[in-house]
């Protein structure tokens, strides 16, 4: 028996040995997150304006073609908290910035309420690796009641990131995705319920929170605040319905009663029907983000 | 409780750790050991399985006392006739439990609908107990054995509980016989080093199988299975073949994480699969799938009908009965009928030419590689497994044929899309080649022909961390529902 024990023991130091120097390899290898910190850290100053927001905005606004001094840094599957504290430690020294754009899908106020109705947990759905990597690449953490440290360990060996360069973003920060993805067309009715349970409207009132927080911040370094909701493809918007979409429309009136704010929701606009430039029904591909950066351009005058 | 979460992590050691050295070394004077040591066991088991529902102990506790009280009341019996009628009481028991909880909802819906009566008020919408097919054929197997003979009816009521409730394999198998596994409750069980490691072992290819292989290959299936009328035919081919891995690793997974837990608490389990996908005909490979549930139909039901020592037309009917009933075994649904059903059909040409023991041994056995003509078998028998995959994953009947209708089109020869996967494509590989490699060892991971130990350490280590690594997301095991 104690030879068994020991064996464990041993066994265990040696896992925790192996861990320790995987961790040391991956903190070395570039990705998004710490490419786009580097960028920000460094590069601040010549940026006239930034992109904020999750994969609507990183895969679906090319920021090359919006003119000299775009950075695209969004970043797939982030909760909004995380663009409330990265404009609030970068604005004060952006002397350039003249307008910050903030993607706001239609589902993203009330994300878990929507994939996890059942859920009795407030706390805003988060993929696991994502709320890793923002802590330990651009050194924002959130604190929740999930295992951090497992967490923050599996949060760097992402398959992807273990074999090859995860470093998939350009030097402006666009993340390019061709093509359809497996599933582009699936995509679950709501309930009408979702909108209305307790969850999701402490989720959305959180929400509300963070935009107002970043409307003050530009409002204060007099800096335009735009948000925009992208184009969706007819799949997902035979799905879409007027409550929802009353939630996010409500949100930016709530902002706007206190400080500045331009809106535009592109989500049904005509522009965007066509098959070919989405990844999936909620998301455009590289074709798509082409053409709706130079209609962001062209609709705020950049 | 899972075997792939945290709890399982922690109630696995201090179920260990006790077990060990409280009621085995600390008290081992008392006469009273074996029995404290197995009362432990039964309630380790039940508070591993009424972490999912308490009342689910209920039924088990009530089912584990039936059977101990038939297997007595059996072996009192004074004649022949009265055993049997306490047999059957438990039988029908037993199966009258199961039938209530998993299929009764089943019958009264097929009936309402064939007659258009309305089911209001007639179905009992009752959630299925976790693990009850396997822990109720278990039960059987014990009455049945003690009437036959073959085991005699046990006093111990503790160790009968222990047999019925056993943590490691209560909710999905292997299903022990009573022959094998009650007397390891009846003698003192000794800590043996080499099969611990071997537990181990185990549990360790039970995991990658589970967690990197099958939770993986689950997200794939999914979206393709949820959207599949959109689909591509060679993804549509992809998504059943990422199934036959899953349910697969699903759960032959579990049934290594479960003997080789058993290992560590000096309880021998047998053995449940044998790498089912290097079969060369159908024959072979439900002698290599699912063995504890195949061999209890073979014992408790085919061999009763006549087996094949009949005329050919009663050996025809025992198949489809044996198949059928294995089908209708998974759960209440025509899919799992009429999975077994088609498997019934590629067994009927073998059994009636009398080929169906014609691979007993392994394949390749002592040579590094198959022959050709043996690739061509394992290929074509793995493509007939796929298409009973697909009648087993459907939901419907009908959403079995549009599936394989929308693999049978030009589409098949395009890539499949399946952008993300390629990780998963490598762990599938991987356990491809270590089961091709160890396929003659009596469980896979079984490393003891290396004799340098730091060898031996640097698989376990990188296993492990492809665990960590490439693990999917802990879902249920699939043969729960079951």
């Amino acid at each position: 028996m104690k030879r068994f024990l020991w064996a464990i023991v041993i066994g265990g130091i040696a896992f925790f040995v192996l861990c320790g120097a995987v961790e040391f390899y991956q903190s070395r290898v570039d990705n998004n997150y710490s490419y786009k910190y580097w960028y920000m850290e460094n590069h601040r100053h010549e940026v006239v304006t930034l992109l904020l927001g999750d994969s609507y905005i990183e895969n679906a606004i090319n920021p090359g073609l919006m003119g000299k001094g775009t950075f695209n840094l969004a970043r797939s599957s982030r909760w909004i908290y995380y663009d409330d504290k990265l404009l609030e430690k970068y604005i004060a020294d952006m002397p350039n910035l003249k307008q910050v754009i903030l993607g706001m899908g239609y589902k993203p106020p009330y994300f878990k309420s929507y994939h996890y109705p059942e859920s009795e947990s407030n706390e805003p759905e988060m993929n696991e690796h994502e709320k890793y990597m923002y802590e330990k690449f651009m050194h924002i953490r959130y604190d929740d009641n999930s295992n951090h440290w497992l967490g923050l360990y599996r949060g760097y060996i992402d398959p992807g990131t273990l074999i090859g360069n995860n470093l998939l973003c350009d030097s402006l920060g666009y993340e390019r995705v061709d093509g359809q993805s497996v599933n582009w067309r699936l995509e679950h009715n709501v309930d009408s319920n979702v909108f209305h349970q307790k969850y999701a409207k402490e989720q959305v009132a959180e929400y509300t929170g963070y935009l107002k927080d970043m409307a003050r911040l530009c409002h204060l370094h007099k800096v335009r605040f735009i948000v925009i909701t992208p184009p969706c493809h007819d799949s997902y918007i035979v799905n879409v319905r007027q409550e929802g979409l009353d939630i996010i429309h409500g949100i930016i009136e709530n902002v706007r009663s206190e400080y500045p704010i331009e809106y535009i929701d592109y989500l049904q606009d005509e522009e965007y029907r066509a098959d070919s430039i989405y990844r999936n029904c909620s998301h455009l591909n590289s074709i798509g983000a082409d053409i709706f950066a130079l209609r962001v351009k062209k609709d705020f005058g950049l | 409780m899972l075997f792939n979460s945290l709890q399982f992590a922690i109630f696995l050691p201090i179920v260990f750790l006790l077990y060990w050295f409280v009621f085995d070394r600390f008290i081992s004077k008392s006469k009273w050991q074996l029995r404290l040591q197995n009362a432990f066991v039964v309630v380790a088991s039940y508070v591993f399985y009424g972490w999912w529902d308490w009342r689910f102990l209920l039924l088990i506790a009530f089912t584990s006392f039936c059977s101990w009280g038939s297997g007595i009341l059996i072996g009192k019996a004074e004649s022949k006739k009265k055993a049997k009628t306490w047999m059957w009481i438990n039988i029908v028991l037993n199966l009258g439990i199961l039938a209530l909880f998993k299929y009764y909802d089943f019958f009264v819906s097929e009936f309402a609908e064939l007659f258009h009566i309305s089911t209001d008020g007639l179905l009992l919408k009752v959630i299925l107990p976790v693990g009850i097919s396997f822990y109720t054929f278990q039960a059987l197997s014990y009455s049945i054995d003690v009437y036959r003979g073959k085991i005699e009816p046990t006093k111990d009521i503790v160790a009968f509980f222990a047999f019925i409730s056993f943590f490691p394999q209560l909710v999905a198998g292997p299903i022990e016989r009573a022959t094998n596994l009650l007397p390891q409750f009846l003698k003192k069980r000794e800590f043996n080093y080499d099969n611990a490691v071997d537990g181990m072992r185990q549990i360790l290819w039970g995991l990658f199988k589970k967690i990197v292989v099958a939770d993986n290959c689950a997200v794939y299936v999914d979206q393709v299975f949820s959207t599949y009328t959109g689909q591509s035919g060679s993804t549509l081919l992809l998504a059943a073949i990422f199934f036959t891995f899953q349910i697969y690793g699903d759960f032959s997974g579990y049934s290594d994480i479960a003997i080789g837990t058993a290992k560590l608490f000096g309880i021998k389990l047998m053995r449940n699969f044998n790498v089912p996908y290097f079969s060369r005909d159908i024959a072979e490979f439900w002698r290599r799938w699912h063995i504890s549930l195949t061999t209890w139909f073979r014992d408790y039901v085919y061999i009763p009908l006549g087996g094949s020592r009949v005329s050919k037309a009663k050996v025809v009917r025992n198949t489809f009965i044996i198949f059928l009933v294995s089908g209708f075994w998974h759960g209440a649904n025509w899919t799992f009928i009429a999975w077994g059903a088609y498997h019934a059909i590629l067994f009927l040409p073998l059994i009636l030419t009398g080929k169906n023991r014609k691979y007993t041994n392994q394949v390749a056995e002592g040579r590094w590689l198959p022959s050709l003509k043996e690739v061509g078998q394992m290929l074509l028998t793995f493509f007939l497994a796929v298409i009973g995959w697909i009648i087993f994953r459907a939901e419907t009947i009908g959403q079995t044929w549009e599936y394989i209708c929308g693999i049978c089109n030009r589409s098949l020869f395009t890539i499949p899309a399946a952008k993300g996967f390629s990780a998963l494509g490598l762990n599938i590989l991987l356990l491809i080649i270590v089961e091709w490699i160890q396929r003659d060892k009596s469980f896979i991971l079984d490393l003891s022909s290396i004799k340098k130990g730091y060898l031996r350490w640097t698989a376990y280590l990188a296993l492990l961390f492809v665990l960590f690594a490439f693990g999917g997301h802990a879902t249920n095991f699939i043969y729960f529902q079951f």
